[in-house]
């Protein structure tokens, strides 16, 4: 018995080295010479969709760009870190892809507290990062070499707020995921732009993400008896907090954000989603869009997920500014270019400010209408 | 009324925590050592009624029953596969807590590589407002989770204090030794532990995937709450983590009536410093003193 049982063990061992070291092999790069670029993200955890997402965007990017040659005959390769939406863990991750594998590009972070935990690194390294997701307004200030293709919230807590206020609402309550600076940063714009207006805000409530229970909070909001209840939140926590409002009998607006355009949460809702309205990306109608849905069904057998957009076109970007360099490895030549970036992605035209903020987009108003989402007409 | 509301707020909550509790408890008692995974099996059973319900389209009740007893299933294999051959060991009851821990994050891990990161949900009941009772809102759901729960309570007090396993159930939990002198096969109730408890996680797992979704995660948070719960209720009375885990619910929720609700966490772990400091042993926990004169 007890020798059967080494050699079961001896086996496992032999299996665990041999694939280790079998992984190890089959890891290397596709070719001598590839340029590395980092990507940090989560991919497990509960916020994982912030990071699976994007990751296609950006593979689908990588793939088409090495098939057409890559950048000056270099291929290009995505080194991997899960940051799992946690500063630390961002922070690791950048340390590791800038001291380890001596990267000098990276798609991400991705929750907005990731990015700007990872950009104090990122710049005194002089490494370029840029972010599919992150929405934060203090990422405008992170760095010069900070960059996001995704506009900030800045716009999009004014734009919630304008709604709120133009539907007549002024009494607003908000019920926000106050460990993390995605919620924080859409509380305090929403809160000054709706005072701003002349509205109030009678009552802010957060939770903790990762938070399954929010009744009490949502028991103190029916109490103030709000006109419109705006939720900054994410994914897992949008489903709970409708399911559980609704059980309640809160019945006045949702507004919700980017984050409820997500299959997922009209899913597990279901009927109870319709009639929210919320604040997303606007949608780009032009050929490259349309291109990028084709290729991206094609490639995943699903259709477009939001921020895979947003990662695909930041990679383009870093491809077209590292073209114009003689040296692609040069990150301070690469970060000048990419402050001149002009051309049209699958989000429309993408062009950075001087904050490294993207120019000339903006957000939109969605509304759910039998578990879809229709662009919301006044 | 806001008080009858936030009243029962924390008995739903509480009785989420309890039916985590319960079973925890359970295997403490007779195994005397901390069972993190059985959060972990909670998740498992949360996914494993999703599978039967959701995607392969059998009854509810059938899947339902199919998720307990593949849970108490779980329960036998997991200790045949890893405690017991550690207690042959004589290992000490460290090496057992860091092996549930290892556990708990594999079986996390395991859901996550098998159905994926985002939220799943089991689709059973639509949403709808609850009923009105006494100026506060309920649901349906949450009503069977409360009888449940109280029913639960009954059957174990009753289980552990009147009937035969249950009385030598907790001759082992008192000394295993001792009961193995005397003939009683102490393994064999740390099975027997081991299935009950785990089928009490498929039943947490069932009403907490129908009550808050599910997401590969979720065993951990709910183990925390679950074991903050039993320690407050005193941890190898059954009964006593069942009104550890209301007591729980109740105090965080009535808490962050008056404070910011970022700080429920920490309410939930003020009130276990507190038992921890002022009454170690629990509401319903013995004292070192009477437990002596009981043995």
């Amino acid at each position: 018995m007890a020798k059967t049982k080494k050699i079961i063990l001896w086996l496992i061992v032999a299996i665990i080295v041999i694939g280790g070291i079998w992984y190890g092999v089959t890891k290397k790069p596709v070719e001598k010479g590839a340029i590395k670029i980092g990507f940090i993200g989560p991919l497990t955890g509960e916020a994982a969709i912030y990071g699976t997402s994007p990751k296609k965007g950006a593979d689908l990017a990588i793939e088409e760009i090495n098939a057409k040659g890559g950048i000056n005959g270099k291929k290009l390769e995505l080194i991997v870190e899960d940051s799992k939406c946690d500063p630390k863990e961002a922070v690791n991750a950048i340390n590791k892809l800038v001291n380890v594998d001596k990267i000098k590009f990276i798609i991400g972070g991705m929750c907005s507290s990731e990015t700007l935990a990872a950009a104090p690194t990122a710049e005194s390294s002089k490494v370029i990062m840029i972010s599919p997701v992150s929405t934060n307004y203090k990422v405008s200030q992170a760095g010069d070499y900070i960059f996001r293709t995704v506009p900030s919230d800045a716009l999009q807590g004014k734009k919630a707020a304008e709604l709120a206020y133009q539907k007549g609402f002024r009494k607003a309550a908000i019920l926000y995921v106050s460990t993390n600076d995605y919620g924080l940063g859409l509380e305090k714009v929403f809160k000054e732009e709706f005072s701003k207006l002349g509205g109030t805000v009678v009552i802010s409530e957060g939770y903790a993400a990762g938070d399954s229970d929010f009744r009490t909070q949502l028991t103190k909001i029916k109490f103030a008896n709000p006109d419109v209840l705006f939720i900054p939140s994410q994914m897992p926590g949008n489903d709970l907090i409708v399911k559980q409002a609704k059980e309640l009998g809160i019945g006045c607006q949702i507004i919700g954000t980017e984050t409820m355009q997500d299959e997922n949460f009209v899913k597990t809702v279901g009927k109870a989603a319709d009639g929210i309205i919320f604040t997303s990306f606007a949608e780009y109608k032009g050929a490259q869009a349309d291109a990028f849905s084709a290729r991206f069904k094609a490639k995943f057998s699903e259709e477009k997920t939001i921020y895979s957009d947003y990662a695909y076109d930041a990679v383009y970007a870093l491809e077209k500014a590292m073209t114009a360099c003689k040296d692609v490895q040069d990150s301070v030549c690469v970060k000048t270019e990419l402050y001149k970036t002009d051309f049209i992605g699958a989000t429309g035209p993408v062009g950075f400010d001087e904050n490294g903020d993207v120019k000339g987009k903006d957000f939109a108003v969605f509304k759910i209408e039998n578990s879809q989402f229709v662009p919301y007409e006044k | 009324m806001i008080v009858v509301q936030l009243l029962i707020n924390g008995i739903i909550a509480g009785s989420i925590y309890a039916l985590v509790a319960v079973g925890f408890s359970l295997i403490y008692a007779t195994n005397r050592f901390i069972h993190f995974a059985h959060g972990g099996f909670v998740t498992v059973s949360a996914y494993l009624i999703y599978l039967f319900f959701t995607l392969v389209g059998l009854n509810f009740y059938i899947s339902a029953l199919l998720t307990i007893l593949i849970a108490g299933f779980l329960g036998w294999l997991v200790y045949k596969l890893v405690y017991a051959p550690l207690k042959k060991r004589k290992v000490s009851n460290a090496v057992l807590l860091i092996a549930s821990v290892g556990l708990l994050i594999l079986l996390e891990n395991l859901m996550l590589l098998i159905f994926g990161a985002d939220v799943k949900s089991v689709g059973y009941i639509q949403i709808r407002k609850g009923i009105e009772v006494f100026w506060g809102i309920i649901t349906l759901l949450q009503i069977v989770i409360v009888i449940l729960t109280v029913i639960l309570l009954l059957i174990l007090w009753f289980f552990m204090k009147k009937s035969r396993l249950g009385k030598i159930m907790r001759a082992v939990a008192d000394n295993a030794e001792l009961a193995n002198i005397i003939g009683i096969d102490a393994n064999k109730f740390c099975y027997l532990s081991f299935i009950i408890g785990t089928a009490l996680a498929g039943v947490a797992g069932i009403l907490v995937a129908l009550e808050q979704n599910i997401e590969p995660v979720m065993g951990t948070g709910l183990i925390i709450k679950g074991f903050t719960g039993a320690i407050i209720g005193g941890v190898v009375s059954v009964p006593g983590s069942i009104l550890g885990s209301y007591l729980l619910g109740l105090v965080e929720n009535f808490g962050i009536w008056f404070l910011p609700s970022g700080y429920k966490d920490a309410i939930a772990f003020v009130l276990l410093f507190v038992f921890l400091l002022f009454k170690p042993t629990g509401i319903l926990g013995l004292r070192g003193k009477d437990r002596e004169q009981k043995l």
